[in-house]
């Protein structure tokens, strides 16, 4: 057999894990060392996100970072521990196990991040050890002895400061070595399972060809795992082993002994007297900044002032501080499109570029301005460290209807987009709460229904005749209906379909920061590049398909616009599904929005701008706002009523439109069940709602 | 007698960990083991605990693993 | 340009950005990923070239 090539003369740079607790600045060391050179992908068969990034030796030889999701132990309890403890366990095909593990730890806390430390050292390994967050670590009256720790664990240790960048040469050069030695890991296995573990080892060596250095942290994470989380992409194991697994574990059941507590005791136990040793408490500290500002943020009635007036200031920055770039990207739109139409002649090109190209595409980077604000104050909340406290203020509320505090921080990623938000659902541990997040994540209303909103709130309230506290107030009121609905509806399956444990969160709240600039405004970069690629590609090819669609069959010479679109094919899909939506108010040019949007919701704006602009005969490209008041019934009625609007609202705010969405969440519950049933309770409430809404909004004659 | 049952800002080291053995578990890996001394901060139900310098939120069912011993107030 | 011309250029437009459509529905049918939309930045991971085995 051929030598594994981690102990084989490496000819190539070698591949370097990067490990740590959840909140100890891995993801900032991450992007310290490795920059703009980064790919983001996903481990095939999950959501959790596969980040692997480039550095540079001392001497310009590039070396990949391979960044793993925060874990607090090998023995996994959610998907994103499981996808660490399988690559690093060498489990995934997918992935091929690291030669050296950078494991980084948060000074202030030494002693609980030392633990997944512990048991990564089982592993073998050459490992560097990363201490971060040494500035804080001296503020609250740390002194962590480096060299004392380098000298107890036998491999080198780097003190840090990831956010400012301090230690980072030092760790590059350390990275650069060729040769790293093997820590001294002087840790011995309780006696009394010291038997199952190295019977268990061997048959991992003999029957799962592991390693025989890894097969031994196996074992042992084998032995001591309650519940085994196993994600898709993580190799089983083979028969004899799991046999052999089962024998010890029912053996131990007998005898009644609680083999992992005392497991995780004795790791302990090392740990504390390494810890006595390197850490000094030089004076005490005060209560430290975050004590003082968590004093006022988690208090019963500060707390929840504060939530608010941050979702407040959210949803009013929106309005305020987009709306003059978005009137300028609006402009220029406009101004392009007028000079399409000044430099041809009329003709099918002039129609697909002016009516499908420039309006489809523009109407939709009009709204990149809100989107970029909505997510860079996502990723302040969660950069700051107050998202985990939104967590810990909402657990008694979210208790209530059966969820914790974690699923919270998915649902208000969701306000974004429901994909992260469904990605972030990864860190919840039980797994009908997780499906049960996953199922009312698309409820929160999401960026792509902003522009939906937008659209329909400016056709219902025209102009500046409105106060802006009426245009909040409305879209806050969407925003709400939509949160409502999906705590609704987790009550409602946590009670029928999911029936499951009471909710239980162990969360760790991490010490406050101030935001780092550099990564929030890398993100929103890179936000901008997604949906502007999206909109120059997708958005740009199903606008000139729908100007095709809205353009043909031709309709015989003289035919008015109307008419064109009537008896186009957008206009024949829109008047087969009119029986089904007439009763919400909405007619057949509302139709082929509403199918156009099961593509992306965003594309409703886009289709309303290929579909009444159609309708404009000057030269002129008028706003869609006033094509959209201009639109009438064949009797002469107003289209776009306020009832009208807040309907089609109301339908956008429950209506599952969205592929992107349906594709993760299959992924997601492994199968079509769970996205189907999601598509159609999402969509069967939408109509109802409307339904309700609407016919009671007529009887009462509005 | 329960860490719920302690006061804000008062102090209680851990004497045993009963229920759940994932829970238990998970406790443990967090740090909140025999012998550790957990502080108080804030909550009703949803509580927060100081343990070392983590600060770690705990919903009442996970809270209710942990017996702890009252320790007297430093002041 | 003539109206022939551009309903010709109209056309093959469409033919492109529908063939777009279709090619990328069958890619993605192939390689699954989470979308490459919101949060899936950059290209999706291939999987990794297997390395060859070292004598």
């Amino acid at each position: 057999m051929a030598p594994p090539p981690h102990l084989s003369a490496p000819a190539r740079a070698p591949t370097y894990a990067l490990v740590g607790n959840p909140n100890c600045g891995k993801s900032t060391l991450f992007n310290a060392l490795t920059g703009l050179k980064q790919k983001v992908g996903n481990y095939p068969g999950v959501t959790v996100e596969k980040k692997i990034g480039t550095t540079y030796s001392q001497h310009g030889q590039p070396i990949t970072v391979i960044d793993l999701p925060g874990a607090y132990s090998l023995a996994a309890r959610s998907p994103d521990e499981a996808v660490t403890r399988d690559v690093l366990l060498g489990r995934r095909s997918d992935t091929p196990p690291p030669d050296r593990i950078l494991c980084i730890v948060d000074a202030t806390n030494l002693e609980r991040n030392l633990y997944l430390v512990h048991q990564i050292l089982d592993l073998g390994r050459p490992v560097i050890l990363v201490l971060n967050m040494m500035d804080l670590a001296a503020q609250a009256g740390l002194n962590v002895r480096v060299a004392r720790l380098e000298k107890e664990l036998g491999l080198p240790v780097i003190p840090c400061e990831a956010v400012t960048g301090k230690g980072l040469m030092e760790l590059r050069l350390t990275m650069s070595r060729s040769d790293l030695p093997l820590a001294r890991h002087a840790w011995n296995v309780p006696t009394p399972i010291a038997p199952a573990v190295s019977e268990l080892a061997s048959s991992l060596v003999e029957h799962d060809h592991k390693l025989p250095l890894t097969a031994r942290a196996e074992a042992l994470l084998l032995l001591t795992d309650q519940d085994s989380v196993r994600v898709a992409g993580s190799s089983p194991l083979s028969p004899r082993t799991t046999e052999i697994l089962q024998g010890w574990q029912q053996r131990w059941a007998a005898e009644g002994t609680d083999w992992a507590g005392t497991l995780v005791n004795s790791r302990y136990d090392a740990i504390g007297e390494l810890a006595a040793e390197v850490v000094q408490r030089v004076g005490v500290a005060g209560p430290s900044t975050s004590d003082r500002i968590d004093a006022v943020v988690t208090h019963p009635v500060w707390g929840w002032l504060v939530l608010g007036g941050v979702m407040t200031l959210l949803f009013v920055s929106i309005f305020t501080l987009a709306q003059g770039p978005m009137d300028w990207i609006g402009d220029h739109m406009a101004m392009l499109a007028d000079g399409v139409k000044a430099q041809m002649p009329p003709g099918d090109l002039r129609g697909l570029i002016t009516d499908g190209a420039i309006g489809g595409v523009g109407s939709i980077v009009t709204f990149l301005p809100q989107i970029l604000i909505l997510f860079c104050f996502i990723g302040l909340l969660e950069s700051t460290g107050y998202m985990a406290r939104a967590a810990f203020i909402m657990d008694r509320l979210m208790s209530r209807v059966g969820l914790n505090g974690k699923s919270f921080i998915p649902l208000l990623s969701s306000y974004a987009c429901a994909i992260p938000g469904i990605m972030a659902t990864r860190t919840i541990e039980d797994h009908k709460d997780r499906l049960v997040t996953i199922l009312v994540a698309p409820l929160m209303s999401c960026s792509a229904r902003l522009p939906v909103y937008l659209l329909m709130i400016a056709a219902l309230l025209p102009g500046d005749l409105m106060p802006l506290g009426a245009k909040v107030g409305l879209m806050l009121l969407m925003y709400a209906l939509g949160t409502l609905g999906a705590f609704g509806f987790a009550w409602f399956f946590k009670r029928t379909l999911l029936k499951g444990a009471p909710p239980m969160m162990i969360m760790e709240l991490p010490p406050y920061r101030l935001p780092g600039l550099r990564d929030v405004a890398l993100q929103m970069l890179e936000r901008s590049w997604i949906f502007l690629r999206r909109a120059g590609t997708v958005i740009l090819a199903i606008s000139i398909v729908l100007w095709f669609l809205a353009a043909y069959p031709k309709a015989p010479d003289g035919a008015t616009p109307t008419q064109q679109l009537a008896q186009s094919f957008a206009g024949q899909a829109g008047h087969l599904i009119e029986p089904v939506i007439r009763p919400l108010g909405f007619d057949w040019q509302i139709g082929i929005g509403l199918i156009s949007s099961f593509a992306a919701r965003e594309v409703f704006v886009s289709t309303l701008g290929v579909v009444f602009n159609a309708e404009t005969t000057n030269d002129n490209t008028a706003p869609l706002r006033t094509a959209l008041l201009a639109a009438r019934w064949p009797d002469g009625r107003r289209l776009f009523t306020p009832l009208v609007c807040v309907t089609l609202m109301i339908f956008y705010v429950f209506a599952m439109q969205c592929m992107s969405t349906i594709a993760v969440v299959k992924r997601e519950t492994n199968g079509w069940k769970w996205p189907l049933f999601q598509t159609l309770y999402m969509t069967g409430t939408a109509w109802i709602l409307s339904f309700i809404f609407y016919q009671a909004g007529t009887a009462l004659g509005f | 007698m329960q860490l719920a049952a302690i006061a804000n800002g008062a102090s209680g080291r851990v004497c045993a960990l009963e229920g759940l053995a994932e829970v238990c578990e998970r406790l443990r890996e967090m740090g909140i083991g025999e012998g550790v001394v957990v502080k108080r901060m804030s909550g009703q139900g949803t509580l927060l605990c100081l343990v070392g310098h983590t600060r770690i939120a705990l919903s009442e069912q996970a809270a209710g693993h942990i017996v702890v011993e009252l320790l007297p107030s430093a002041h | 340009m003539s109206p022939q011309v551009q309903t010709l250029l109209a056309l093959a437009l469409v033919a492109l950005a529908a063939t777009g459509l279709v090619w990328r529905a069958i890619v993605r049918r192939n390689h699954p990923g989470c979308g490459h939309d919101c949060s899936c930045p950059a290209s999706a991971l291939r999987p990794p070239v297997k390395q060859p085995r070292r004598p």
